[in-house]
């Protein structure tokens, strides 16, 4: 504000007005708007991203893979869409680590075929999918014959 | 213009909290809609990539010697090129380098089977498929016969880590007249999430699936078969009905 465009102590002779014009009140009360609107907006996406596992941590899944017959069997396991694998012991026991929270794809697999199972994964837990079971049509392809 | 002579003009922070607003608000209204980001852009240069094409109804990929080679604990190799086409050992397969995207014909010229063994014959289609050290992923057209009881089968399958899943998308015998000397001539159409085979140029086999959005093509000969063939091309949709 200029020097010349300043009030006059004349104009306030009789003491300062009950209600002083606040020219920055608007901007405060959009800054405040903008502010919570924001904060909402992080709050959604960060419940968005915990729930499809971006920050949710990783967890395990165990269980035990079987061959048509019931034996044990040393299926390879993976995650879609992750870079995590495991292969079942010769019991069919099997850990897989560090598996992305959420819902995923696991993949059970034998040579060449393999069956997908949806799993929720939630982290720093274990989920125990429990006995996995082949059927003997999932072997009668060129892809899970022997090599 | 008086009454905002006292008013400061908006901060520098204030654009930044809008802008950053508005990009939250739209990436939070994409992926609560579930629509993938990747395959937003995916479209987009599919379209941007048809659209040039499509004019000149031009091949978006075509058999060339670099194949990518499936090559790891289960296959045995890749594609190599033979008398006046290229030849697929028993359990070889690869891919086409062309990084393609969603939607496309895949057409398979001048197939030749030798069936070295009685059992486990048959080749493959791969398209929208990758292949890398967690082993393929995509889908797959095949066309396989147990043994010569059985009928030949064709299918479509999805490749999950090197894994076919099971059970098929789709499936369906063949009529009993199937030779393997003379197979039909083989074309895929992939479109969306749907994947149409066509024999002999009619519709014979559908299959739908959206796991994978986009991915090259090639070309698998099973364990009991060594395959041959001249060409393999991917055109944009509609191509030949659009020559016509």
């Amino acid at each position: 504000m200029s020097f010349e465009e300043s009030p006059s102590l004349e104009q306030y002779r009789n003491g300062l007005p009950e209600n002083i014009p606040d020219p920055s009140r608007r901007l405060r009360i959009f800054r405040k708007i903008l502010l919570a609107l924001l904060f909402v907006a992080l709050g959604m996406l960060l419940v968005r991203l915990w729930q499809i596992g971006s920050l949710a941590g990783t967890g395990s899944v165990t269980g035990i893979t079987l061959d048509p017959q019931g034996n044990p069997l040393r299926a390879e396991i993976s995650v879609a869409g992750a870079a995590v694998f495991a292969t079942a012991d010769e019991n069919g026991h099997f850990v897989l680590s560090g598996v992305p929270a959420g819902v995923r794809s696991l993949v059970i697999g034998y040579r060449a075929v393999g069956r997908e199972i949806s799993v929720q994964v939630a982290a720093g837990q274990t989920v125990d999918i429990g006995e996995f079971r082949f059927s003997p049509s999932d072997f009668q392809t060129a892809w899970g014959q022997p090599r | 213009m008086s009454r905002f002579k006292n008013l400061r003009a908006q901060g520098l922070v204030e654009y930044v909290l809008l802008l950053l607003l508005t990009g939250f608000v739209a990436i939070l209204g994409l992926s609560l809609s579930g629509v993938s980001l990747s395959e937003v852009y995916a479209k987009a240069v599919d379209g941007l990539k048809f659209n040039n094409v499509t004019a000149s109804c031009g091949e978006l990929a075509r058999s060339s010697g670099d194949w990518q080679a499936f090559k790891d604990s289960f296959w045995r190799g890749g594609i190599t090129p033979g008398d006046g086409g290229y030849r697929v050992c028993p359990l070889c397969g690869g891919l086409l380098p062309a990084r393609l995207g969603s939607d496309y014909e895949i057409d398979l010229s001048g197939v030749g089977v030798e069936n070295i063994r009685p059992t486990w014959n048959g080749y493959g289609l791969a398209f929208r498929s990758t292949y890398d050290k967690n082993g393929l992923n995509g889908y797959m057209f095949e066309v396989e016969q147990v043994n010569k009881n059985k009928p030949a089968v064709i299918y479509f399958s999805k490749w999950v880590n090197g894994k076919q899943i099971q059970p098929p998308l789709a499936a369906m015998d063949m009529p009993s007249s199937f030779d393997w000397t003379n197979p039909p001539d083989f074309r895929i159409k992939v479109e969306g999430d749907s994947f149409t085979a066509y024999l002999n140029g009619e519709p014979a086999l559908t299959a739908k699936d959206s796991t994978y959005a986009a991915g090259g093509v090639g070309v698998v000969a099973n364990q009991g078969t060594q395959l041959t063939f001249e060409d393999l091309v991917v055109k944009p949709i509609g191509c030949e009905e659009a020559a016509q």
